[in-house]
């Protein structure tokens, strides 16, 4: 019953989680217009919040990391 | 690592591409601190840590190149790529030069100088078809007319809303060459350059004395951090500039800088 009852909030609790993650990204594919909005302003972004604020300019995004 | 290049990419094309570099591996600070030790910073490149998109590739450094109306355009290796991606560039901007295909001729001639970077001449010519519509077609090139105007406006008030956070957050510099962008693009519309002028006239006006000030003298010292790294006496120079000039937005930025180095 105890067991059952912590999977049942376990549960709840990760339907809450996952409602309360935001969207995944999409994958990025030639030819099409990906749509993404930033929680976190950008480092020198000037007040970009989203994909389409790049609008007029091409941009390229390069990933990559500090390891 | 292929952010140098891409820096490079970035200082070779200026305006015509924008750089944004993603890292998820890092907190944005992390990834500043290790950027400004690379003397990777001070350019209009732009950083985060938030992935717009998924690039399906396994590797990094990975890049995906959008054109200027929003569609990706390459997925791929940036070393690789370097050339594709100058080109990809460079046709992105020719295209924009003559104006979308299936637009009627008279907007299509305005997209094509607001493509040239001609916003006020656009903007004018834009609202010409609006006014006085051609006698062909009349209906549909009023409505591309007024959708491109739309367009316009929407892109010209995003420039004029960077001068306004460049403001804010104390780059002066940078503002100021904006504000020059715009100024050159606006020629020939009345109300967009008297826009401008109140632009100017607020950048350069009492009221941001102090700041503008304190940006100019922190500009120095950015420039040196920037151009060496980090060296001994950088952070303790910092600090002691924002104890200078308390208050300021540029002292802000010179505390935020000193505490990458430390």
């Amino acid at each position: 019953m105890v067991r059952s009852g912590l999977l049942a909030t376990a549960a709840l609790a990760g339907v809450a989680l996952f409602a309360a993650s935001p969207a995944a990204p999409e994958r990025a594919k030639v030819g099409k217009k990906p749509a993404f909005k930033f929680e976190q302003p950008l480092t020198n972004g000037l007040g970009v919040d989203s994909l389409e604020s790049f609008r007029g300019t091409p941009t390229l995004f390069e990933f990559w990391g500090t390891y | 690592m292929a952010v140098p290049s891409s820096i490079k990419l970035q200082d070779e094309l200026g305006d015509k591409v924008q750089i944004v570099f993603v890292s998820q591996s890092d907190a944005p600070a992390a990834a500043q601190a290790f950027a400004l030790k690379k003397k990777w910073l001070g350019g209009r490149a732009m950083w985060t840590q938030e992935a717009p998109f998924e690039t399906g590739l396994s590797y990094i450094p990975a890049s995906v190149l959008l054109s200027s109306d929003g569609e990706v355009l390459l997925v791929g290796n940036p070393l690789e790529n370097h050339n594709k991606i100058v080109d990809l560039i460079e046709e992105d901007q020719k295209a924009k030069e003559k104006g979308p295909k299936d637009a009627p001729d008279p907007v299509r001639k305005a997209w094509a100088e607001f493509g040239k970077g001609n916003w006020g001449k656009a903007v004018t010519m834009a609202q010409a078809v609006i006014d006085k519509p051609p006698a062909k077609d009349a209906d549909a090139a009023v409505a591309a007319a007024k959708s491109a105007l739309e367009s316009f406006n929407k892109s010209i008030d995003t420039r004029f809303a960077r001068v306004d956070t460049c403001v804010a957050e104390g780059l002066y510099e940078r503002a100021t060459g904006e504000l020059a962008a715009i100024g050159k693009g606006v020629k020939g519309e009345a109300a967009l350059t008297q826009r401008h002028a109140e632009a100017l006239a607020k950048l350069n006006g009492e009221d941001l004395k102090a700041e503008r000030e304190a940006a100019a003298a922190l500009s120095k010292l950015e420039k040196k951090l920037y151009s060496n790294g980090p060296e001994d006496g950088s952070a303790k120079a910092l600090n002691a500039f924002a104890e200078k000039y308390p208050g300021t937005k540029a002292a802000e930025r010179a505390e935020q800088l000193a505490s990458l180095i430390q």
